[in-house]
């Protein structure tokens, strides 16, 4: 099986390099991506298809939530992890929703990497069932 | 990673990062992936990391392009061994008189050829010894 794909959506390098590096220890692939703008470059790229978008939505410009809005519209097999500070949800609550910030900053990397793994497991069981009630081989 | 030189590239166009980045890698580097020469500096003040050589194209967004960052490298950094790309003949010929280390790479580049060039030069030193890794 090949290593899952990582996409991490952060403007600070020095947050966002350590955290890609203890995942790409974990084994994942993990492609960086400064902004909004370079993760949908990333996103459009069939090369590399991302089994995950960990995404700070805390920005104040927005253009991260749409981006979220946009992968959840066009990349079905792309899981979210939004990451955030309680207040940014509390701000966002009305417009969020369902899209809470799951994982608080600042990151701790073993929590981000237990949620990676939960949604690619969750991913697989999905996968399965679909296999399950599908085409008869 | 104690024993791998820590190589930081600076490149705005994200597909040509993660190429370069997963060569290097390849290669046995450890590498910091920047988009901008801003990111590049932040890293550099920290000292966080042990960077052996930087690796940067010529133009990115922001208030200093590649150039300008070989030249803040030069002032604040002797240390750091700096390499330029750029698919603009004018910033090479300007490269190459800033570059002391001669790594200077005309767009388009192959990235093993980087990777193996940069082999040669770091080969010739051992990683450096604060090599605690943030």
């Amino acid at each position: 099986m090949s290593k899952p794909n990582i996409l991490i959506v952060e403007a600070d390098i020095l947050v966002r390099h350590p955290l890609a590096e203890f995942l790409r220890e974990c084994g994942y692939r993990v492609l960086e991506a400064v902004d909004a703008g370079e993760a949908r470059t990333v996103l459009d790229d069939d090369a590399t298809p991302i089994d995950v978008m960990l995404v700070d939505v805390g920005d104040g410009a927005g253009a991260n939530f749409e981006l979220t809005r946009w992968v959840r519209a066009n990349r079905p097999g792309t899981r979210l992890l939004l990451a955030g500070t309680i207040a940014t949800a509390t701000r966002e609550a009305g417009e969020l929703c369902a899209e809470r910030p799951e994982i608080a900053k600042p990151y701790d990397h073993r929590q981000v990497h237990d949620q990676i793994r939960r949604l690619l497991a969750a991913r697989d069981r999905q996968k399965q069932q679909d296999r399950a009630t599908g085409a008869e081989s | 990673m104690p024993g791998r030189h820590t190589i930081l590239i600076v490149e705005d166009e994200p597909l040509l990062r993660f190429d370069l980045a997963h060569e290097l890698r390849m290669h046995g580097f450890d590498v910091v992936e920047a988009a901008r020469a801003a990111e590049a500096i932040a890293v550099l003040e920290a000292r966080d990391l042990p960077v052996a050589l930087l690796c940067t194209d010529v133009q990115m967004p922001g208030e200093m392009d590649g150039l300008d960052l070989v030249r803040w490298t030069l002032d604040h950094r002797p240390d750091v061994i700096a390499a330029v790309t750029s698919g603009s003949a004018a910033a090479i010929a300007s490269a190459l008189t800033l570059c002391r280390s001669g790594l200077v790479f005309p767009k388009p580049a192959h990235a093993a050829d980087l990777a193996r060039a940069f082999q040669r030069v770091l080969g010739e030193a051992s990683p450096s010894s604060d090599s605690s890794v943030a």
